[in-house]
This record gives structure tokens, sequence and C-alpha cells, in this order.
């Protein structure tokens, strides 16, 4: 009898948990949210004070959920498959095409063309599909090489390298030192964007064919490239672990003094790099030089999902988000660059002024549905080439023809 | 002599290498230093653990496990043994075929079932909620066919005994059959309970904010490394300590159930 | 009327059961074969493609060096698991003293997570570069897989070994029989019930293979861990491809049905 009492109980308060497990009450807006700002105490201060703001000027509840960047894109085609996405989604600008392809975004025209502050065309441009906007800017991310001197010095190289060439030279004199001249990082979890999509591009390739039928990295172009890498890695010039290792970990090697530079590196992380390392010894030089001058940028866009239940509510949500105050001063928090074409450096210092330098030369990728995914395909034959399973031509030509696959199927 | 030594030397090097992982673990956990200590380190340390159940997510997904774990006992040894006795105690048709078909689904993987289950709860309205993480999962044949076994087995003179007394099926049920059957619902319960601690990929898709997290999810995205060692085998630890003691308290009914019937795998 | 209230009777204690595995294993099993013939996506709206996603699948050179990488998965799994699980089952049958405390000791991965077991070996294998050369990356996780699984293997056997009787083996030693004859002609043939339900359970575990995948090495380096399950997992939550990743879990659900009944098969055939 004590038995059947205690499971009878039990069941009671199962029943009553499952019936009323988190429901979302009517009239409210969601917001997923990533970490822009990478200091987690100011991140959560600026976005409680931006839902207050806009809770206190609409009247609207306003639910801003912080997301890691780990596991984004999981968790968003999760949440837009179980029919319970956000209202309004962080993007960058190469993840658009695909959702857009889905049929899972709305269009903003409206909101980008009623911006009190001009955006230049190429930040709109990145943002649209088939001519329509599906994201309005909020933020701008930089990239370019950053040097750690002292190191350099060390190993007697003073001059410190601007193309290709120099880098490939300088990698045996480092590596008799037993530092690698370039921070690589591998993972399949990596964006390509920050490592090997940069080479690809200063090599003069691309990703895709100007149609966006094929794949187009397995050229001459892409085997030089990867080329460069697989030489690198043979001189002893990458991280040891450079063919799968993550970045912005506790212990990144920028950030630890144990690689020499960086091709790709955000303002956001020079700044960690330079806490660390001391502003003395970090030096934040243009895109490196091959073929082309040439390094990653995108906008980040806040993005209007199809499946929102009051899109009128989000879409005012959309405009006080990406206001200049509002977003303004997001930028200045985060480091990151303004979306607008009159936009000064955010705080304007010496990190702020070297990568501006660098904005002319940023390229926001290919925009293409099937972009992440060719990614996520490509990835592991880079993978196999550093590892010296393949040879780059073979790696190349192995991943281009899973692509092709992948983008016949359509 | 000399004989007898090599199994048991053989047997302790066995066992040093199955809880090998874990003395590790506490070792690092209770250790200030992040790196392995190459010998004990000279003071052990709280901090790390005290770090970790002092974070606010933690605490949230321990508490989405303990309800994940607990709610789905009760539901489980509930229906199950409800079923059980009728399995068992009483002829009706279309009685084999349904039994056949509830063994049959214990040969489904889940991941054959992963995409359409997340499109049922998600028609159900129960996206990111404890019904979606739950329910699904109190579909257990195992549980069934245990406790059918167990209620079969029971001696007939108990049920006619009743029957006699005009005792009607719920009677029957709740003073007779869920007492009688307490030891193997104990140990169903052990099962069920590990089980549900230790589960991963369903919690996984399920869960959309993080306080729907449970501690496996939880513990995998620590792993992205902005951690130090310390604190992370001080999450792994306070994730695996509440197992590992039901395990060592209820061993006993584990090893009888797992030898005699081939369950819990 | 006493007939229509037992069948009432028999359909309230029936109910909670009936419905559970209605709405959650024989609704998703139709879901599933469902999903696999036609194209999905995230908007909601789905359209029907009969054969289609199999035939990509099948021509995909990514889905097949997945089953291949999880054959050779089970190849290195099953066999460990059973060597393993017998050695520590006849070991702790034979030694006398201290049973419940190695017993204990054994047991003791088998109650914790493949998740908690993943990220303490990952960090234990880490010096050893092990996850990061395509060429160890599967034996490091069947490492992992063996030392969480075997203690339930182990189990089975030593309830196999226990009814054994006991005067056969004290006649073959009466005999003069060596301890290894006495294992080889006398326990292991006894032992073949609970060894053949053992294969057949670890097989279609290894199948299985996602926590420890998904853990410690995300399929890489360079694909050498991507597993059917954890490609179901990838097509499904990385790419959407709804479709294709119920394709792939119907796929790897014929291949259980498959591997378990050939098995099978082949014990009826020669027990």
């Amino acid at each position: 009898m004590r038995t059947a009492a205690v499971l009878a109980v039990s069941a009671l308060i199962a029943a009553s948990l499952v019936a009323c497990g988190p429901g979302s009450p009517g009239g409210t807006v969601t917001l997923w949210m990533y970490p822009v700002i990478a200091d987690q105490a100011q991140s959560r201060a600026y976005w409680h004070r931006v839902e207050a703001g806009f809770e206190h000027d609409t009247g609207v509840d306003l639910r801003i959920e912080l997301q890691p960047w780990e596991g984004r894109q999981e968790k968003l085609g999760a949440a837009l498959m179980a029919g319970n996405g956000p209202d309004v989604v962080l993007l960058q600008s190469d993840m658009i095409p695909q959702y857009a392809g889905e049929n899972a975004l709305a269009p903003v025209d409206d909101v980008v063309a009623g911006s009190p502050r001009p955006y230049p065309p190429a930040v709109v441009g990145a943002l649209q599909v088939q001519g329509r906007s599906y994201g309005v800017p909020l933020y701008r991310t930089v990239t370019t090489t950053v040097y750690n001197r002292k190191l350099f010095a060390e190993a007697g190289i003073t001059q410190l390298p601007r193309t290709w060439d120099e880098v490939a030279a300088a990698a045996p004199k480092l590596a008799a030192h037993g530092v690698p001249v370039l921070d690589y990082s591998g993972s399949t979890e990596e964006t390509l964007n920050l490592t090997f999509y940069p080479l690809l591009w200063q090599a003069g390739g691309s990703v895709f064919t100007p149609d966006g039928r094929r794949s187009a990295f397995a050229s001459p172009e892409g085997v030089s490239a990867l080329r460069f890498l697989v030489g690198l890695e043979a001189a002893g010039g990458l991280p040891r672990d450079a063919a799968t290792k993550r970045s912005g970990l506790a212990d990144d090697a920028m950030v630890t003094g144990r690689a020499a530079m960086s091709h790709a590196m955000t303002a956001a992380a020079a700044r960690t790099v330079v806490a660390a390392i001391g502003p003395e010894n970090t030096v934040i030089g243009l895109p490196l030089q091959n073929r082309a001058r040439v390094t990653f940028g995108t906008p980040g866009a806040l993005s209007l999902l199809r499946s929102a239940k009051h899109p009128e509510v989000a879409r005012k949500l959309l405009t006080y988000l990406t206001s200049p105050a509002v977003a303004g001063e997001l930028c200045t928090r985060s480091g990151f660059f303004g979306p607008w074409a009159d936009a000064p450096p955010p705080s304007a210092d010496a990190v702020d002024k070297a990568f501006a330098q660098a904005l002319p030369f940023t390229s926001a990728g290919d925009a293409h549905p099937q972009a992440r995914k060719v990614m996520g395909l490509l990835a592991p034959h880079l993978q196999a080439a550093l590892l010296g399973e393949k040879t780059p031509e073979q790696a190349l030509a192995e991943a281009a023809a899973e692509a092709d696959a992948l983008l016949g199927r359509g | 002599m000399g004989r007898r030594i090599w199994p048991a030397a053989l047997l302790a090097a066995a066992s040093l290498a199955a809880v090998g992982p874990f003395v590790l673990m506490l070792l690092v956990a209770l250790s200030p230093g992040s790196a392995l200590p190459r010998r004990l380190p000279d003071a052990l340390t709280l901090a790390n653990l005290a770090g970790v159940l002092s974070t606010e997510s933690f605490l949230r997904w321990t508490l989405t496990t303990v309800i994940y774990s607990v709610v789905s006992v009760a539901a489980v040894l509930l229906s199950a043994s409800m079923a059980a006795y009728v399995f068992a105690r009483k002829r009706f048709a279309g009685r084999e075929v349904l039994l056949w078909s509830l063994l049959s689904t214990m040969m489904v993987p889940f991941h054959a079932l992963l995409m359409p289950s997340v499109v049922v709860i998600s028609r159900l309205g129960w996206s990111d909620t404890y019904a979606g993480l739950i329910v699904p999962t109190l579909a257990n044949a195992q549980a069934v066919l245990l406790l059918r076994q167990f209620v079969a087995a029971l001696p007939d003179e108990v049920f006619d005994a009743a029957r006699v007394d005009g005792a009607g099926d719920w009677r029957v049920y709740l003073s007779i059959v869920l007492p009688l059957c307490r030891p193997v619902l104990a140990t169903l319960a052990v099962f069920v309970f590990l089980w549900h601690w230790n589960d991963f990929l369903w919690p996984l898709v399920v869960a959309q904010s993080d306080g729907m997290r449970t501690l496996t999810v939880g513990l995998s995205t620590l792993e992205a490394g902005h951690l130090t060692a310390g604190q992370l085998m001080a999450s792994a630890t306070v994730t695996g300590v509440p197992c590992l003691l039901v395990f060592v308290l209820l061993q006993r009914h584990l090893v009888k159930t797992i030898g005699f019937t081939g369950s819990g795998r | 009327m006493a007939r229509l209230r037992r069948a009432w009777t028999v359909l309230v204690f029936l109910l909670p059961v009936l419905v559970l595995f209605g709405m959650f294993r024989f609704l998703p099993m139709l879901g599933a074969v469902g999903l696999s013939l036609s194209e999905y996506h995230l908007g909601g709206d789905s359209r029907f493609v009969g054969t289609e996603n199999y035939r990509s699948l099948f021509s995909d050179p990514v889905f097949l060096d997945s089953l291949c990488t999880t054959l050779g998965y089970a190849a290195l799994y099953v066999p460990l698991t059973l060597v393993t699980a017998l050695a520590t089952a006849v070991l702790l049958h034979v030694v006398p003293w201290g049973r419940g405390l190695f017993r204990a000791a054994l047991l003791a991965p088998y109650a914790t997570s493949l998740v908690l077991g993943g990220v303490v070996w990952r960090w234990v294998l880490e010096p050893t570069g092990a996850l990061r050369q395509p060429g160890l990356v599967l034996p490091a996780l069947a490492v992992v897989g063996v030392w969480k699984g075997f203690g339930y293997a182990m189990l089975v056997l030593l309830a196999g070994i226990g009814d054994v009787p006991a005067d056969c083996l004290e006649a073959a030693k009466v005999d003069g029989a060596s301890a290894w004859q006495r294992f080889r002609h006398v326990l292991l043939p006894s032992l073949r019930p609970a060894l053949f339900f053992v294969v057949v359970v670890e097989t279609v575990s290894a199948f299985q293979v996602f926590d420890t995948v998904y853990v410690m090495t995300g399929g890489g380096p360079a694909r050498a861990s991507y597993t059917l399950a954890y490609a179901v997992y990838d097509y499904g939550f990385r790419y959407f491809d709804v479709g294709r990743a119920a394709a792939a879990g119907v796929t790897l659900w014929a291949i259980v049905l498959l591997v378990s009944l050939t098995q099978r098969r082949a014990f009826e055939r020669n027990p």
C-alpha cells in the first residue's frame, strides 16, 4: 500500500510538471543573441538594459536569450524544426542565403530603408538574396593580420612578413626557436571564414563559380593556398595540433605567446592578445598579400523569422536594436565596427585605427544557400591534407566532388 | 599457492583500470593546479567543486536532470506495472500480438526515430518543455516485459484468495501486485534512473534554452574549452557522483537482474 | 455486462502504455519511413519525393564511408568487449575473495554516462595525440566504449558461468584436465547462449555509437570517426536535411535488424 501511495504521488507530480512546462505567454517577442560582447558580465548588463529600454518604450514583453556561439546552427535549426524558434536572431551574412532558401526568413527591406543613418551598398548587398534584404546590419566584423613582434625579433626577424613568401621564409627561422610562425585552427567546428578562405581569396581563388552551380576551390589557386599551409606545416610553421585544434580557448596560441602571427584575427581577439603580450609586442598589419590582398569581414545582421508570431512588433524591435544609439553602444562595447557608411571607429584607440586600415580589403565571401554545408564538406579534407593523409590536390579534388554532388542535388 | 595469486593480481589490475579514470578525475578536480599532478598534491582544494556548484547554469542543469530522472522513474514504474498486471493475469483478444509489437520496438535504434520524434513533440507544442523531454522516454518495453514476467510468476493462490474476498482489479493491483513486486520495482527504478541520468541524445535535441539542459548535455557544452582541467573535471565529478552513489548503494539489485534477464542495455 | 466491464478494466490498465507507445514509438516508426520519403523544410512544408533520399545517400561517398567507419568501429569494439568481459567474468569466478569489491570496481563505469567517460578520457588521451590521428581515433573510441560497456556483458557471462553445473567442472578436474582445458572444453561450450546474447546486444550497440563521437571527436579528424549514428545527427541538426537524416536512420534500423537476424540464424544452425 505504501508503495502504491508513493507511486501515485510521484505520478501526480509528474503529471502536473508535464502539464505546466514553461509555456510562452502571448504578446512577447523573442531575440536570440550571442556573445557579440565577449565579456560575459558586460554582455549581460548591456542586453538587460536593452530589454528594459524596449519594454519601456513599447510596452511589449521582450525576451532576450543569450546563446553561446558553440553549436549555433544546430540549435537554431532544431528550434526552427520544432516550430519554436526565436522571432529575431543574429545571423552572419553567409548564413542568410541558407535560411532564406529554407523559406525560414521574412524580408526586411522596409526596416533597412528606414534607417536614419545610411548603410554602404556592399553591406546591404551582402544581406540580400535575389534582390530582397533578409537582414538589418548591426555591426561589422573585420579581420586582419596580427603579429607578436617579440617572437619574430627573438628569431632574428625584424622585418615582419607581409606576403606569403615572406611568411614561408620566416617559418624555419621561428621553428628553430620552437615557435610556429602562423596560428591555424583546423577543427571542423571552426568557420573556414577565419581560417582557410582568406588564404583561398588571397591566392585569387573563390569557393563557388560565379553562377554558384559548382564549387571552385579545387582550382590551381585553391591548391596553392593549401600547399602554402601544408608547406608551413612541414617547416614547423604551424602549431603541432593545427589540423584539429580550436581557436579562442583559454590556451589560445597567440594569447599565450606560442605562435608568432595570425592571418585573420578579429579586433576583439586582437585586444585579448594586446592585453596578454603587451601593446609593445603586438603589431596589427594589413591583410597578407599574395595574388590579392584580401581578408574576411562580414556584417552581423538581425533577421526576422517567418515564423514570428507578431511580425509587426518584431519589426519594431529590429528598428530599435539597429538604431544608431542602441547599435552604436553595442559596437563601442564589443569593439566591432558600426555598419554605417559614415562610421568612425567605435572608440578610436590604436587597435581600431589599425583595423580601420584593413576595412577596404574585407570580403564577406560568396553568398550561397549551401555555403555552410560546403564548409562542412571541405573542412575534413583540409584536415586530411594537414595531417599528411592526402596531397593538397587530392584533398581539394575529393572535397570538390562531394560539394558538386551536393550542389547538383539542389 | 602461486597459482592463486595470478588471477587475483589480474583482477586487481583490471579493477584499477576500470576505476582509474574516476580517480584521475577526482584528483584533478581536487588539486589547485590545472595540470595532472605528478604525485599526490600536497593540499587538496574544494575550490573547483565549489566553483562549479555555484554557477547558476550548473544548478539548473542538475535540477532538470533530477526532474527528468525522478519523474521518469515514477511514471515508467506506474504505467509499466499496470500494463504488466493485465498482460500477465488477464486474457483478452490481441494480447500476444500487442506484447510482440511492444517487444519489436526494442529492436528499433533510437536514431531512426530521432527526426520523427522531434516533429511529433513540435506538433504537440512540447519543444523545449519538460513534457517534451520526459514523456517520449516513458515508452519502455523492457520494463513492461520484466514486470510481466515477474507478475506471471507470482503464485495463483494469492490472486484466487483476493477474488474470493471480492477484491476488484484496482484492489488487486494496489494491494497485491505492487507490494509483491517491490524488489523488481526497486531494480527497475535503478535502471530507469541511471538510464535517464546518463541519457544524452534526446535531451540534446529537445533542450533549446539553457535551463532545459540536463547535466550530460551541459557537460558536453563545457568541453568547448573555456575551462581549466580542474574546473572541467570538477564538473564531470558533479555529473557522475549521483549515479555512482546510486550504483554503489543498489548494485546488488542490478547485478542479479542483469545476470538473469539481460535487462539494462 | 461482466465481460464488458472486464474489457473496460483491461483497456484502462493498458491505456498509459498504449498511448505512450502509440505516440512515441509506433507513430515515429511510421513517421521515420514517411520523412525518409519526403523533402522537409525548416519552415514546416514537406513534399513527397519517393526514394530520392535513399538514392542520394547511396551515391554519396560521405555516407558510404560512414558505413565503413561504423563497421570498423564494431569490428574493434565487439571482440574487445567480449574478451574483456569473458576474462573478467572468469577471473571473478575463480578468485575466492574480495569478489564484491572487485565486481563493484569493474562495474563502476557501467553506471556513469558515456558523456562523462568521453570528457574524462578525452583529457586523459590528450597528451598521446591519439584523437588527432585518423588511424588511432577509432581504436581510442573503442577503448572508451569497452571501458564503459564491458561490465554489462561481464555480468551476463558471470551468471552464465554460475549456471554451469559445479560437478562438471569438478569431474574434469578429477580427470586431470588443466585450467585451460577446463575453460576450453567445459566452460566455453556451456556459455554459448550467454556469449551469443552478448555478441548480438553489443553489435547492435556498436552500430549506434554516438555519445563518445559527439563529445570526443565530432566525427574527425578528417572524418575518421564519422559514424552512421553521427551522420544521422549531422544531417538532421547541422544541415537540416530532415529527409536524408530520416533515411539514414531507417538504414541504421535495417542494418540492426539484419545483423541480429543473421546472428540468430547463424547461432541456430550450429548451436
